[in-house]
């Protein structure tokens, strides 16, 4: 029966050529929309190395310490030596690593190689040997900075390929010297290029958060688990964090955000203190579900016109196959399957249009420079598939179920005799 | 015993501004096996009689007996298989589907009786060859002449092998000669035991079937 109505659909959409390129250009658009949306959110939240973790990752970034006695507050991003006293020894978390953010809109950091005169714009990131763990990221040369290395505050780094490339011209890098902020620094290790839209993992160099004082005020810590189930005893843990910290700086408490999730990170929560950073999460999916929704359903119903008047046009055929015998879901299903065809081509079409979309704003869409590569393992998964999947069909039942319906349920001998002026 | 058995059937058509009685108070038997003709001049009802007897259309008061059983109170899906089995039904205007080929039409009713595609390929070659169309399969209905639409659309009535058939003018769109091959081609059918009830306006058809009933005014006159 489906191999009829698929012969049949596919005739049809020759036999009326104009319409059916107007009904499949406004779905592929509709479905453009929606899924520059979603292929965008999943290349920024996508499990694959180097930040294989994602799925199970979460983020501590907000403190807020507050003095009892006096109400006085202190909020910020979570530093150093609260991490290194409070969080650090947590054993819930299968890694824990602390990281100061990657924002590449912010001033990059100048760099030179020792001895000269020329200075390199670099996004450097500190943090501690657990990153390496965390993220695999590929080395060319060298290897990490170790656990003694950090403990020490040594000036060791790691450094991108390309960077590498700009402060030493194609020489050996490893173990040549650079400075930031006049401080030097040794190359231990040489890394191949990581995309900006690993953003809890990329830069361009990598040093030890104690290798001076002006990396650690503002960190984020973050903590891979084994099982996401265990969120509840990881929440307990911090708890405990809080109350050793009252018990040991007396009139001071401190309280930290609820660990939030990668997808939650990136969409940058703000807040005063963990239930307002909460609170604007709920808020941000909402809202990321309203223009979902809004850009489903306004081409949905423009479309569903478009589906009325071509099941206007099959009034009589609607009437002929009810007379020989067609029951009214049966026909519900054809008008319904046919049109999941031209939604399915429509569908390929905005989904391969919502990647050129996608890789031409990719500033805008992803927050990366506009001459940075996405990654082709972030391109396609399976809920970037399940999705497309699920729109066709729902864009499909909006903009066709209803004409469907009413067409199935029309006196046969109307649809016969008098064809469309009453659906 | 009859196998159409329409007791005090009326038609009523009502719109905001206007009533129109189209039947009234119609009784009519059709035995199996029969051929008969209904005529009568235009706006008269014969089509709607055999709406309504081909349960396309609900009569306003009345009931509607087929196979001595009882039609009025189907529901819905009852009356689409009970059509599906029972019934074929021949238009003036053919009403082929044009997006379908000659064979996928014909095969139409065997498809809402879940007969795999096998079956309903043999059966649409069978019906064609009987209607002489089987080297028109492939093509689409635009591509055929009137009289040859009209044979697909009696291969398409036939193949479900139903016990009535219902034509509505099945010549009134042809001209005298393709009138006639169809007319033979019914003939043929009510030979091999088919029930046949046509609305038609040449009295010459009318003549060479059984009976012939004679509608005016939404009434039956003869």
């Amino acid at each position: 029966m489906y191999k009829i109505y698929f012969k049949q659909a596919i005739q049809m959409l020759r036999q009326n050529l104009f319409m059916s390129i107007i009904a499949i250009t406004g779905t592929a658009l509709a479905i453009m929309m929606i899924m520059t949306i979603i292929v965008s959110e999943e290349i920024k939240n996508i499990s694959v190395d180097p930040e294989r973790h994602r799925a199970r990752t979460y983020y501590l970034h907000h403190q807020l310490e507050k003095d009892t006695t006096k109400n006085h507050t202190i909020t910020g991003d979570v530093t150093f030596p609260v991490y290194k006293e409070f969080l650090a020894d947590m054993k819930t978390p299968e890694i824990i690593c602390v990281t100061t953010p990657f924002k590449w809109r912010q001033e990059k950091i100048l760099l030179n190689a020792t001895n000269s005169d020329e200075f390199i714009p670099a996004i450097v990131r500190a943090t501690d040997n657990n990153f390496w763990r965390m993220f695999s990221l590929s080395f060319i040369a060298g290897g990490p900075f170790t656990r003694e290395t950090v403990e020490s505050g040594v000036r060791d780094a790691v450094i991108s390929e390309s960077m590498a490339q700009k402060l030493f011209r194609g020489e050996r890098a490893l173990g040549q010297t650079f400075e930031i902020y006049e401080l030097p620094y040794r190359m231990v290790g040489v890394v191949k290029d990581v995309s900006a839209i690993f953003s809890a993992s990329s830069g361009d160099v990598w040093i030890p958060v104690t290798s001076d004082e002006i990396w650690q005020g503002g960190c984020t810590v973050i903590m891979v688990l084994k099982d996401k189930k265990e969120y509840p005893t990881l929440l307990e843990e911090i708890k405990t964090a809080e109350k050793k910290y009252l018990d040991s700086r007396g009139n001071w408490s401190i309280s930290f955000n609820f660990p939030t999730t990668h997808r939650e990170y990136m969409g940058k929560p703000y807040g005063q203190d963990a239930g307002g950073i909460s609170k604007n999460i709920r808020i941000q999916y909402r809202q990321r579900i309203f223009i979902l929704l809004l850009l489903l359903l306004i081409p949905a119903i423009n479309l569903s016109g478009l589906s009325l008047s071509r099941i206007k046009k099959r009034m009589e055929e609607i009437g002929i196959r009810k007379a020989f015998g067609a029951k009214r879901h049966i026909l519900l299903i054809q008008v319904l399957f046919e049109n999941l065809i031209t939604s399915v081509i429509g569908g390929i079409i905005g989904f391969l249009l919502s990647y050129i979309v996608i890789f031409n704003m990719r500033r805008w869409m992803l927050g990366i420079p506009a001459e940075e590569p996405i990654p082709f393992n972030t391109l396609i998964s399976f809920p970037v598939i399940s999705a497309i999947c699920l729109t066709c069909i729902l864009l499909n039942l909006i903009s066709a179920g209803l004409p469907a319906w009413r067409a199935a349920n029309f006196p046969i001998i109307h649809s016969i005799t008098q064809n469309d002026k009453n659906v | 015993m009859a196998i159409i058995h329409l007791e005090n059937i009326t038609k009523l058509y009502r719109t905001k501004e206007v009533e129109t009685l189209a039947l009234e108070n119609v009784n009519l038997q059709i035995k199996k096996g029969e051929f008969i003709s209904v005529m009568g001049p235009s706006g008269c009802g014969k089509s709607t009689l055999l709406n309504i007897m081909g349960l396309l259309d609900l009569p306003s008061e009345g009931r509607v007996k087929i196979n001595n059983i009882e039609t009025t109170y189907m529901k819905d899906g009852e009356m689409a298989e009970f059509r599906n089995r029972t019934l074929g039904f021949v238009f003036q205007s053919f009403h082929l589907i044009n997006s379908l080929n000659v064979l996928d039409n014909v095969e139409l009713p065997l498809l809402y009786r879940k007969s795999n595609e096998k079956n309903r390929r043999e059966a649409a070659k069978e019906v064609l060859e009987k209607v002489n169309l089987s080297h028109r399969m492939k093509h689409f209905p635009s591509q055929l002449s009137g009289g040859q639409c009209q044979r697909v659309a009696i291969a398409r009535a036939i193949i479900g092998k139903p016990q009535i058939l219902l034509a509505d003018e099945p010549t009134g769109n042809l001209d005298s000669k393709m009138g006639a091959e169809i007319m033979d081609l019914l003939f043929q059918l009510n030979e091999e035991g088919t029930t046949i009830v046509m609305v038609t306006h040449d009295e010459h058809i009318a003549e060479k079937t059984q009976r012939t009933i004679r509608f005016f005014d939404g009434r039956r006159i003869e």
